[in-house]
């Protein structure tokens, strides 16, 4: 199989790595009159592999959710090339958290995988053969094209979760966000995902994570409890120059 | 053979024969996502919701389906202001407002003194007495709702499968659900003269949860759905037409019991074929995703029945 060059973007033409992508500027959400982050402020350039780290509870999988488009703002903005991320979604893959998915439904991996390319292809237009031939290549590229006619109901917890990450791929989008990706998988499951961690990232896209492992030599995006409410740090460019482990600073 | 051919002939028999199937099919569709969705109850109430609809079209001789079809999206209009409110779930919004609707039915058919077979025929159905007029109506709608299932089919999967992810695309999920649920209203409505208005719910979810058993698979499950409640609706029909009962409740009864069949014999999701599974423990993968390797750090620890010895 052929590489797969990077995804061209439908927005202006980004100049390389330097045009803005993915930017959240004082993002603030409540539910209710309950604030769970506030003032998270962070400037993503392409090619970066972003973790979200934070104790449970921080926000983690909210702020990603947030950026999905999942929950809505109290206050701030998230743009992704200068467009409201609202206006983007096609650009923005989302690997929901296991619980988050029934399992049981019965579609079978293939299905699922195809699915990346509805909105690619208009939501009522029938998929093509290109379609399906991206499918199959992104089945190829997580290790499950042996797999596409199982149900996922059939399927071990890393097998599941590589095949929503084949609809991520089938979706060619240009932002990758995953919650928690690496729990209740395989070992063998878990390396390869940190390999298309480097190959997204060489691709130029933007991948973030909410997650409690953070990528050793990625950037963080580091949540932690202040008295009230939970505030954000960004160390986006530390950690990807330095490669260091930064616990979050006082 | 003349139990089965003499009502054949029967013109009032044939187009309650038309009238059942088509609504059976209908159901069994739309049923499979109301299972899979886990929103049973929802369509329970959906159904009672539209009741005082009815009874308040047929006391003032407009057509009971338009009157079914206002108090339905009504009340799914009220049932969405409700719930945009947090502290209001879903489930309680429902028991709430679909009850007070029914009761408000109630309420209605005893202050105006209905004769107890009209009655009878609003809720619990009547399809023998169903006009060509009912089942061209029935073929209509139906046809309809169908028609709209099958072009959103792979939209509606996805929103149900996932619908975070969905939404994450930017799939209209709400709008997918709001439309999932207008169409249950009008599946409700055009089942009313088969089955009537208390036992609607059972040709959508019965039929459904019986193919669940049997298959793995969607459209599998969707087609068996349909083709199970249409069986029992025609079995439902033929004995109704000779023993005089409400052919409602039969046919809902001879569903259950299909039910009921599956839930014990099914081939691999029955309790039976479960049971003799575990028996010879093949529920288990066939590899395993992880076995235990103990490896003791130091001869000071001990597996637990060694530390007596």
């Amino acid at each position: 199989m052929a590489e797969i060059a990077p995804t061209p973007s439908a927005a202006p033409e980004p100049n390389a790595m330097h045009a803005r992508c993915l930017l959240l500027r004082d993002v603030t959400i409540a539910y209710g009159s309950r604030v769970v982050l506030a003032h998270v402020d962070a400037d993503i350039p392409r090619s970066q592999v972003v973790s979200i780290v934070g104790p449970n509870g921080s926000g983690k999988s909210t702020l990603l959710k947030a950026i999905a488009g999942l929950i809505p703002l109290t206050g701030g903005e998230i743009t992704l090339f200068d467009e409201p991320i609202a206006r983007m979604r096609r650009h923005v893959a989302y690997v929901p958290q296991r619980e988050d998915v029934d399992w049981s439904f019965p579609v079978s991996v293939r299905d699922v995988v195809m699915m990346g390319r509805y909105p690619r292809r208009g939501w009522l237009r029938r998929p093509t053969a290109e379609d399906a031939h991206i499918a199959e290549h992104a089945m190829e590229r997580v290790g499950i094209a042996a797999l596409a006619r199982r149900q996922i109901s059939e399927l071990s917890g890393g097998q599941q979760r590589r095949t929503f990450i084949a609809r991520a791929l089938a979706q060619e989008s240009d932002v990758i966000l995953l919650d928690e990706p690496m729990t209740g998988i395989d070992a063998e499951t878990h390396d390869r995902i940190l390999e298309l961690f480097d190959e997204w990232r060489d691709e130029g896209k933007v991948v973030l994570q909410a997650t409690h492992t953070h990528i050793h030599g990625g950037s963080m995006i580091v949540l932690r409890r202040t008295v009230d409410p939970f505030a954000a740090e960004d160390f986006a460019h530390h950690a990807a120059e330095g490669g260091e482990h930064h616990e979050h600073h006082h | 053979m003349n139990i089965i051919t003499e009502p054949l002939s029967d013109p009032a028999f044939l187009r309650a024969l038309a009238d059942v199937v088509a609504v059976a099919i209908v159901a069994g569709v739309i049923g499979t996502f109301i299972v899979l969705r886990g929103i049973g109850f929802l369509g329970d109430a959906l159904a009672h919701a539209i009741f005082p609809g009815v009874v308040t079209a047929f006391l003032i001789g407009a057509n009971l389906l338009l009157g079914a079809l206002v108090a339905g999206l009504a009340t799914a209009a009220i049932m969405g202001l409700l719930t945009a409110n947090e502290r209001v779930r879903d489930n309680t919004a429902i028991g709430v407002i679909f009850t007070a609707a029914f009761a408000l039915g109630v309420v209605i058919i005893t202050s105006h003194s209905l004769n107890s077979d009209e009655l009878e025929g609003i809720l619990f159905g009547d399809p023998l007495g169903a006009g060509a007029w009912d089942v061209a109506l029935t073929l209509l709608i139906g046809g309809g709702v169908l028609a709209l299932i099958v072009a959103l089919w792979r939209l509606l999967v996805m929103a149900s499968f996932d619908p975070a992810g969905a939404r994450a695309m930017g799939l209209p999920v709400v709008a997918l659900d709001v439309l999932l649920l207008g169409l249950t209203a009008l599946t409700v409505v055009v089942a009313f003269k088969a089955v009537g208005n208390i036992l609607v719910i059972s040709l959508m979810i019965t039929p459904a949860a019986t193919a669940r058993l049997f298959t793995d698979r969607l459209a599998p499950m969707a087609a068996l759905a349909a083709a199970l409640g249409a069986s029992a609706g025609v079995a439902g029909i033929f004995i109704a037409y000779h023993v005089d009962t409400p052919a409602g409740g039969i046919i809902v009864l001879t569903s259950t019991a299909a039910f009921f069949t599956a839930w014990l014999l099914a081939p691999k999701h029955g309790i039976v074929a479960q049971g003799i599974a575990r028996q010879r423990g093949t529920l288990l993968r066939s590899a395993p995703e992880a076995v235990a390797e103990v490896i003791l750090a130091s001869p000071e620890i001990r597996a637990p029945h060694q530390a007596s010895s």
